[in-house]
């Protein structure tokens, strides 16, 4: 079956490929209402937002721009206002005949909402998935929520004046632990009843919410590492009454996506709802001062492959909600973890030099039941006049097992202007999306002035290996190749990273995530032969005490580094400067966990060590700051067992799970706790992480990334090892003392 | 099993005896394996041909001449109710048969329904003789159609998301639970080792009980209806209704609650949270709806009839009156869905209804006694 020709699309890549190729129908739960019917607001999105209009982007205004803050402003309403448009009417909750937005908070919610008088409370803000409502350490020492709010996005009751799902406040979870505790709120808590009646767990639909009916679940655990207290103890219990929590459970991967197409529609909506609830409460608290509570936002979620270069709808999002809230005087903090692929081989720089091509094994797996995406993002050296007149300068194909390439953008010619969005397909089983964006290249940088730059994105989407269907059509497995080719006279680097790939049902082995399989990348260690994991540093320590970056070594019997990249990996939901970026290492020697976010790993203008010899080796900046964590909290706490102690997801219960989800809430602690106690409240998140990190780090220079080696603050003195940092240092562990395992 | 019972009697009781090894497993591997295994196992054993060989040859050698003279008057047990004398095991088959000569069960074919009666003869008998016995219905089940059981396989595709969490349960409970119970009252093989052995009588029985029962109201398993079901562990040959892990964990938890809580009745009340024997019981059914081999409606079942059986051996033992429950295995819940078996569910629906004060088995009494003073 040939390549169809180059045609232009609309939509977004992964809206259309699902449309394509009948993805979206082989879930075989169209006929439920409770699945892909609420879908349609996050199609909408991506569809007419994300992904093929220019983006808003910060900066200064430009007279006449389509990119001025009002032009900026508007958009991002429009985007809002698009994803109450795409709720479908059988869920939906018309408001005096309009779609409710997730702002919307009517007279009889603000009935419900319970008053917090003191106006030095801080909301601790919490998108997850499988957040039970009714552990202790979220409670009062009376026994009542410290939760205002739930909305259980997932609900299947949809409720009056909300855009869909159902929400819950203090008074509704308050009676639903007296009902299921006995009628006292310090009874046994009947936790299945319980969570079913506040929603988290559902047991009456097919793809029903089961996360917190698990031993460990994952938004249990992340509640409490960001706002749980022992309230039986009586500082904690002080602290607790300052800390209340707005909670957005979300619905989880069997509705967002395999890949989390649908997460963003879903995470705005919950920033959306968790401002829109605290300024109600604000409102109907302390109706005599204007302000807002000081509130930290933690979401521990994101997609793997993206921009990464502060340019999407999440960060354009966040910037212009803090600076609509920086004329208030008050201060958001947002806090998202930095990813868990850090030798996952879903992350590869191809940097092509001037007039060459370079390739990529892409290394898909049999029996995979779900679709496998990379994308491919580069910013080519010339503008748009020449991307659209000559798309030639820039060519990107996907090469099958077996079979032709998919065609040159020289097809293209002959009919400038090109089109910003054209793809070409095989089939049903394979798609190459192209798009041109317009963006800022400051973006992410306020003071800096405005930068149009054109960015180029490839989207390769690959359909499933194995089917269930046996009328579907399904990819070969194999190795597929990524061939990109610079025309241009300068080095092109491009920035590959595979798409987040999970199971839709709980432990479910459908979904097997692909990757880059480059014969130089070695995954354990064959220089000395000692078969150790090879993390992002040599360990133990190389000459002079320094541990050296691997992504900069090339394997034995290779002249040059592997293209795959441990450093890069950062979660793409986070990777922009309007959060927090939060990395985990380990707390028995310092060292970065092995599955954390390294860092970019690259300085500007910097040369770094290559090899023992002490030679270095120039290498240009990737594109973006962001590629970076801010800093890192602990996600290991045992020489032995994996990740860290909080809440499993029964009350009372312990689990240990590891991952960056769980610094990221750390974090929100840390500053929720900075907030009560009245220290710098005019900070951003990042500013005070630094400052935290370059407490424990001792001196240590704080910036953004940093890669070269540093004191080991385990082992001093003598001063005899070092140990590697990422982001801006280290942070000591947060939360109960329960979660250090050591019981210091 | 003297050999290798001191060692392995205890762990290894449960997979390798049958439908009795697991209770009994515990308590006479622990007791004449562990400490006595040297002078009973060996003497009283004769397993191996050397064993055997060993012991002939010695007496050849020292017995001398013997035309068949006795030497002694032979010891006896001083009373009939007492059993110490005896090991584990054999304790526990007597008292196994005192106790399922109580009860009695009986089906209505065409009702589709069978019950439990409880009908405790007199400890003497005369051949011949007609004897007068009050038999009390302790626990009636009717049995679930078809289309009701389809209607419960969305619960079971729902409890199937909770398989790989509740995996090493589900294996270890598929030989036994009792251990699980260990972890709420203090059970061990000496300290409270006639209650040990008082629960491991109470499973038998109710296994004895529940097979006759399902033998009665067969119906069909989750696997008969769907091939997705794909059950963790094999589906056993028997009737998917009522449950027997939900009767047998039921049954012990309401013995172990009568020595926790020191009452004669299990205390449960709508919309509290159940006592946590009861806890532990229901989560050892609704793992087997995990696993994928019982419907909610089983389980629920099964509890009705091992609450009925746990009090009914509580009366037979301490003189208390008998509780009886009784189950529609077609009934649904108020809002028309079909029942899931929750906590609530049955906090709202265990209404048992109190019947007479049965004579108490004498053997049983004394095993009652022993293991109450354990809890004082």
């Amino acid at each position: 079956m040939p390549w169809r020709d180059w045609a232009p699309f609309t939509g977004s890549p992964y809206v259309d490929w699902w449309e394509e190729t009948g993805y979206r129908s082989s879930l075989n739960r169209d006929a439920q209402k409770y699945n892909f019917a609420r879908s349609g607001l996050t199609f909408g999105q991506r569809g007419t937002f994300a992904d093929f209009l220019p983006l808003p982007v910060e900066g200064p205004e430009l007279a006449g721009d389509p990119y001025s803050a009002g032009n900026r402003d508007a958009a991002l309403d429009s985007a809002l206002e698009s994803i109450a448009a795409f709720i479908p009417s059988d869920v939906l909750n018309d408001v005096d005949g309009n779609r409710a937005r997730a702002d919307f908070v009517s007279q009889a919610v603000r009935d419900k909402l319970p008053k917090v008088e003191d106006p030095e409370t801080v909301i601790v803000g919490i998108v997850d998935v499988g957040m039970p409502l009714g552990h202790r350490r979220l409670r009062a020492a009376d026994g009542s929520t410290r939760i205002l709010s739930a909305w259980q996005q997932m609900s299947t009751q949809p409720m009056e004046d909300l855009a869909f799902g159902e929400e819950l406040y203090k008074g509704d979870i308050d009676a639903a632990l007296a009902a299921a505790s006995g009628g006292t709120l310090h009874g046994a808590l009947d936790e299945d009843a319980f969570n079913r009646a506040t929603r988290v767990v559902d047991m009456d639909n097919t793809f029903g919410e089961r996360e917190a009916a698990r031993r460990a679940a994952h938004g249990a655990h992340v509640l409490d590492l960001a706002a749980g207290y022992d309230t039986d103890d009586p500082e904690d219990a002080a602290r607790a009454d300052k800390i209340k929590v707005i909670a957005v459970n979300i619905p989880s991967i069997d509705i967002v996506g395999n890949a989390g197409e649908l997460l963003d529609g879903f995470v705005l909506s919950a920033y959306e709802r968790i401002l829109a609830i605290a300024d109600a409460i604000w409102e109907k608290s302390c109706p005599q001062t204007s302000g807002a509570y000081r509130t930290v936002i933690n979401m521990s979620l994101g997609r793997q492959a993206g921009p990464k270069t502060g340019v999407d709808l999440i960060p354009a999002y966040l910037r212009q909600i803090k600076r609509r809230r920086g004329a208030q005087g008050e201060m958001l903090n947002f806090t998202m973890p930095a990813g868990n692929d850090n030798l996952t081989r879903c992350n590869a720089v191809l940097e092509p030099s001037a007039q060459t091509a370079q390739s990529l094994n892409w290394r898909i797996l049999p029996q995979d039941g779900s679709p496998n995406y990379v994308e491919v993002w580069t910013a080519p050296p010339q503008g748009a006049d020449t991307l659209l007149s000559n798309p030639n300068t820039v060519d990107v194909q996907l090469v099958p097992p077996s079979g032709d390439p998919s065609p040159t953008v020289e097809r293209l010619e002959g009919a400038p202007p090109v089109p910003f969005n054209v793809k070409s397909a095989l089939g049903n089983s394979a798609a190459v999306y192209r798009e041109v964006l317009l963006v800022n290249k400051n973006g992410d940088n306020p003071a800096a002035p405005f930068a149009p730059v054109w960015l180029l994105r490839h989207v390769f989407a690959v359909a499933p290996t194995h089917r269930a269907r046996n009328d579907l059509e399904t990819a070969p497995a194999g190795l597929w190749q990524i061939r990109i080719t610079n025309r241009t006279d300068q080095t092109l680097q491009c920035q590959c990273s595979i798409q987040t790939d999970q199971g839709l049902l709980p432990t479910s082995g459908e979904s097997v995530r692909s990757f880059f399989d480059d014969p130089g990348y070695w995954l354990y260690d064959s220089y000395v032969g000692t078969g150790d994991l090879l993390e992002t540093y040599a360990y133990p320590s190389a000459v002079r005490g320094q541990r050296l970056n691997q992504d900069l070594r090339p394997a034995l019997g290779h002249a040059a580094p592997s293209p795959v990249k441990r450093h890069g990996t950062i979660n793409s939901t986070a990777a922009h400067n309007a959060v927090a970026r939060v990395a985990g290492y380990r707390a028995s020697d310092g060292r970065p966990a092995f599955y954390s976010s390294a860092g970019k790993g690259r300085l500007p203008d910097a040369r770094l060590p290559d090899d023992d010899s002490g030679t270095t080796v120039q290498i240009e900046p990737l594109m973006s700051d962001a590629l970076a964590p801010t800093v890192s909290f602990p996600t290991e706490d045992s020489p032995m067992l994996p990740g860290i102690l909080a809440s499993g997801g029964a009350d009372g219960s312990v689990a240990a799970l590891r991952g960056t989800s769980f610094a990221a809430p750390q974090a929100a602690r840390l500053i929720a706790e900075r907030l009560v106690d009245g220290d710098r409240p005019d900070w951003s998140e990042r500013k005070r992480l630094f400052e935290e990190a370059q407490k424990l780090e001792d001196g240590l220079v704080v910036s953004d990334e940093v890669i070269a080696a540093r004191r080991d603050f385990l082992r001093r003195p003598p001063l005899t090892d070092t140990v590697e940092v990422i982001g801006g240092g280290r942070v000591p562990r947060q939360g109960a003392r329960r979660i250090d395992r050591r019981g210091a | 099993m003297a050999v290798i019972g001191g060692p392995t009697g205890g762990p290894t009781g449960g997979p390798t005896g049958g439908p009795t090894g697991g209770p009994t497993g515990g308590p006479t591997g622990g007791p004449t394996g562990g400490p006595t295994g040297g002078p009973t196992g060996g003497p009283t054993g004769y397993d191996t041909a050397q064993t055997a060989f060993g012991l002939g040859t010695a007496r050849d050698a020292i017995v001398g001449y013997w035309p068949g003279n006795t030497e002694y008057s032979p010891s006896k047990p001083t009373n009939i109710d007492k059993l110490e004398y005896l090991s584990g095991q054999r304790r526990h088959e007597v008292l196994t048969q005192e106790l399922l000569s109580a009860f009695h069960v009986t089906a209505d074919q065409t009702a589709e329904t069978a019950s439990v009666f409880v009908a405790p003869l007199p400890t003497t008998l005369t051949d011949g003789a007609t004897s007068q016995v009050t038999a009390t219905e302790i626990c009636k089940l009717i049995k679930p159609q078809d289309t009701h059981l389809e209607n419960q396989m969305k619960w079971v595709r729902s409890y199937a998301d909770l398989r790989a969490d509740r995996l090493t349960e589900i294996t270890e409970q598929s030989v036994r639970i009792l251990p699980y119970f260990g972890t709420i009252g203090m059970l061990n093989t000496s300290r409270r080792r006639a209650t040990w052995e008082l629960l491991g009588l109470v499973q038998t029985v109710c296994i004895y009980l529940e097979m006759r029962l399902k033998h009665y109201t067969w119906t069909p398993r989750p696997i008969d209806f769907a091939p997705q079901v794909q059950p963790i562990i094999q589906t056993p040959d028997h009737s998917t209704y009522p449950s027997g892990h939900a009767a047998e964990a039921f049954a012990i938890a309401a013995v172990l609650e009568y020595f926790l809580a020191d009452e004669t009745q299990v205390q449960v009340t709508p919309g509290a949270a159940l006592p946590m024997p009861l806890r532990m019981a229901h989560r050892i059914a609704v793992n087997r709806t995990v696993a994928g081999v019982h419907f909610p409606v089983d389980s629920a079942a099964g509890a009705m009839l091992g609450m009925a059986v746990g009090n009914a051996i509580i009366s037979l033992g301490a003189g208390a009156a008998l509780q009886k429950t009784a189950f529609d295995g077609n009934l649904q819940d108020g809002d028309g869905k079909d029942a899931d078996f929750t906590q609530a569910w049955f906090a709202g629906n265990y209404a048992p209804v109190g019947g007479p004060t049965p004579a108490p088995l004498t053997l049983l009494a004394k095993l009652f006694d022993r293991a109450n003073k354990e809890w004082t």
